[in-house]
């Protein structure tokens, strides 16, 4: 039983949310709950991110479930209005159902879960999602068919405006990626409210067949909020997916990313970027799970870590066996710019198996100060060259990136951040 | 233009400079010959300002300014440069972006206007060409998998670019063959004038074959112990430091 959050609140809470096809769903959540606890620093999973501080929030959002909070942001007035792409905003479980006309003329549909549940598995399988099932208000599907056209990338942001005193969100976002479909997706956290605010997120996609999907997950929180958010990718036979994530914003951000292999030529490359800066905590923990052979994952995250920020990374490939020939690779390299940055990283192998090519790597490391040195003695200034280098260390990440609409507000976003590190 | 006066410096405990003193007037080059460990480095960079040296004692001049009290970065723009002797290899960062920024970074000290990226770019190329350097070099990483010559054409053709008042060569010649020796010697012959001036550190009388120096200077333990002109080189070669060395003791 949990432990942080009162059920007897979470069980009140849900009855006040639309029932009807979800009702299953919530009252296997809540059973789950009650069986199960929250994570804490005692779990091995979770021993360096404490997110206890969290739950009060939640409890506080709870009296408040029976409000409906509408969006306040325009998607002029963020990221949506920089990056030219078919914008979904998501608001606790709304959407704005002109764009979503709009989509069907490209092959992407959009809807409410509750509306299209079609034996839609929601899947509840740690405690934190059960709490995401108790409390969303609803899910958003998204389809994504065979012929859906990519000219432009799908874009879904999750609205974090906190203007109506909502102190926790509970999103989740279900995609369905067809056989053969071939799309581009940018999932973005953003808000320009800085109030407390606590955001548990779930994301499952489901690749089929010889699809592929290019996908940005872009968090930029402000500084007092926290995003919890689990990924669950599986992947049909032949399908591939190039994958970054972008985290520069937030007080405690976690993600768990999980992609399962289930056939065949699967292949995933899972990248990322964290830059953490004062009172920052950024944690990624990635599970490359191969449940076939002939699959290929990499994995490749930088790290920039400034002022007291701490950052953890743990990166697992799993190889179960029969999985011949498994392609495996996991990478962690990490740029301290201050003397209290602080990072745990923990590359992982785990293989049952023999004939597969695995290898997996880690590093710590501070600006060459001899790189330094040489750009100011061109006459750079000191801060101006950190930020060049510190550029640099993540450039191979960036340009990783197969969205090109992305390239200048990403640029914008990193080179900001990367000033305000400096400072 | 330049005065070096008394110039003590160390790493940790260990004295590399022990009372060098050195001038150098505008139009002149000078070469500073020694053996390994002898200073020559340490002196190069003391000049462009690496605060890995520590200064103990000595002064150093430049335009009637005291140099010490400048960062690096303004010692740059005020017109040193320095071509180093193992030039660094920053990848990912774009040799033209570098070379803009810091083409910029001192017009914008000297209150000229910045370039843009045109201009920039045609004076970069008609540089290159002048120099025959490979014109993929402006694209390519900052030194990033270039060839020890390369990295040190690489130097020159920043020299050129930054039109520094005095350029320090750091054994620019190491590591080059007779064709790359020469493209470097080419542009530091064009860039050597009245207005400017030139010390070249090296091992070895070679490439003072195809710089003429004004003047050579023998630097032993951290201070010049002989003097003289181009002729002190090719007595060198002959002779060797290790006989220049006894004969002053």
């Amino acid at each position: 039983m949990s432990a942080q959050i009162s059920l007897e609140l979470l069980a009140s809470a849900t009855k006040k949310l639309t029932q009807g096809e979800l009702s299953e769903t919530r009252s296997n959540a809540l059973s789950n709950l009650r069986d199960s606890e929250m994570p804490s620093t005692k779990n091995e999973e979770w021993q360096y991110t404490d997110i206890s501080s969290v739950f009060a929030l939640c409890e506080k959002s709870l009296h408040e479930t029976s409000k409906k909070v509408k969006s306040t942001v325009k998607k002029e007035n963020c990221i949506a209005g920089e990056i030219d792409a078919h914008w979904i905003m998501i608001n606790n479980g709304t959407i704005d159902t002109q764009e979503v006309k709009k989509l069907r003329k490209i092959g992407v549909y959009v809807s409410l879960l509750s509306k299209n549940l079609d034996n839609t598995e929601v899947i509840i399988d740690d405690s934190l999602s059960s709490l995401n099932a108790v409390l969303m208000s609803d899910a958003i599907k998204i389809t994504i068919s065979s012929e859906a056209e990519n000219k432009k990338p799908i874009g879904i942001l999750f609205d974090n405006d906190t203007s109506l005193s909502n102190h926790a969100s509970n999103f989740r976002c279900i995609l369905e990626v067809k056989n053969n479909a071939n799309i581009s997706i940018i999932h973005a956290h953003t808000t320009k409210i800085n109030a407390p605010h606590f955001t548990n997120s779930v994301v499952q996609i489901n690749l089929g067949k010889n699809s592929h999907v290019e996908y940005l997950k872009l968090q930029n929180y402000s500084p007092k909020q926290t995003l919890i958010e689990k990924s669950i990718i599986n992947l049909d036979l032949n399908a591939s997916l190039n994958y970054t994530s972008v985290d520069i914003g937030g007080q405690l951000t976690r993600a768990d990313i999980v992609i399962n292999f289930n056939d065949k030529h699967a292949n995933a490359i899972i990248n990322g970027v964290y830059i953490a800066g004062q009172n920052q905590h950024i944690d990624n923990h990635i599970s490359a799970n191969h449940y076939i052979g002939s699959t290929q994952s990499s994995q490749n995250f930088y790290g920039v870590i400034g002022g007291n920020g701490r950052c953890v990374f743990n990166g697992k490939a799993l190889v179960c066996e029969g999985a011949i020939g498994t392609n495996a690779n996991q990478y962690n390299h990490n740029l301290l710019i201050s003397e209290n940055a602080e990072i745990n990283t923990k590359p992982e192998l785990e293989i049952y198996n023999d004939d597969v090519k695995c290898s997996h790597g880690t590093t710590v490391g501070q600006l060459d100060k001899n790189a330094l040195f040489y750009m100011q003695s061109r006459g750079i200034d000191e801060d101006i060259a950190q930020q060049l280098l510190t550029k640099t260390f993540i450039t191979r990440i960036l340009n990783g990136i197969k969205i090109p609409c992305v390239k200048n507000s990403l640029e914008n976003l990193i080179t900001n951040k990367l000033q305000k590190l400096s400072r | 233009m330049l005065e070096i006066k008394n110039l003590h410096a160390k790493v940790g405990t260990t004295n590399i400079l022990n009372g060098l003193s050195l001038t150098i007037k505008k139009g002149e080059v000078h070469a500073i010959m020694g053996p390994n460990g002898s200073g020559k480095s340490t002196l190069a960079r003391i000049i462009a300002g690496d605060d890995s040296y520590d200064v103990t004692d000595g002064e150093i001049h430049y335009k009637n300014k005291n140099l010490m009290e400048l960062s690096p970065e303004e010692r740059s723009r005020e017109g040193i440069f320095l071509g180093f002797q193992y030039p660094v290899e920053i990848p990912g960062l774009n040799n033209s972006q570098f070379l803009k920024a810091a083409l910029n970074a001192k017009r914008k000290y000297l209150g000229i206007e910045e370039i843009d990226a045109f201009e920039f770019l045609k004076m970069a190329r008609e540089t290159i060409k002048r120099l025959e350097i490979d014109p993929s070099f402006l694209n390519r990483g900052v030194n990033e998998g270039f060839s020890g010559g390369e990295r040190k054409r690489n130097e020159i053709l920043q020299m050129t670019m930054l039109e520094p008042n005095i350029a320090i060569l750091d054994e620019t010649d190491s590591g080059l063959d007779i064709d790359a020796l020469k493209v470097v010697a080419k542009g530091v012959n064009e860039f050597r004038n009245q207005d400017n001036a030139v010390i070249l550190v090296t091992h070895y009388q070679r490439l003072l074959e195809y710089i003429k120096p004004d003047k050579v200077h023998v630097l032993s333990e951290g201070r010049i112990i002989r003097s003289g002109d181009e002729s002190l080189a090719k007595e060198l070669e002959k002779t060797g430091y290790i006989a220049e060395k006894e004969s002053k003791k």
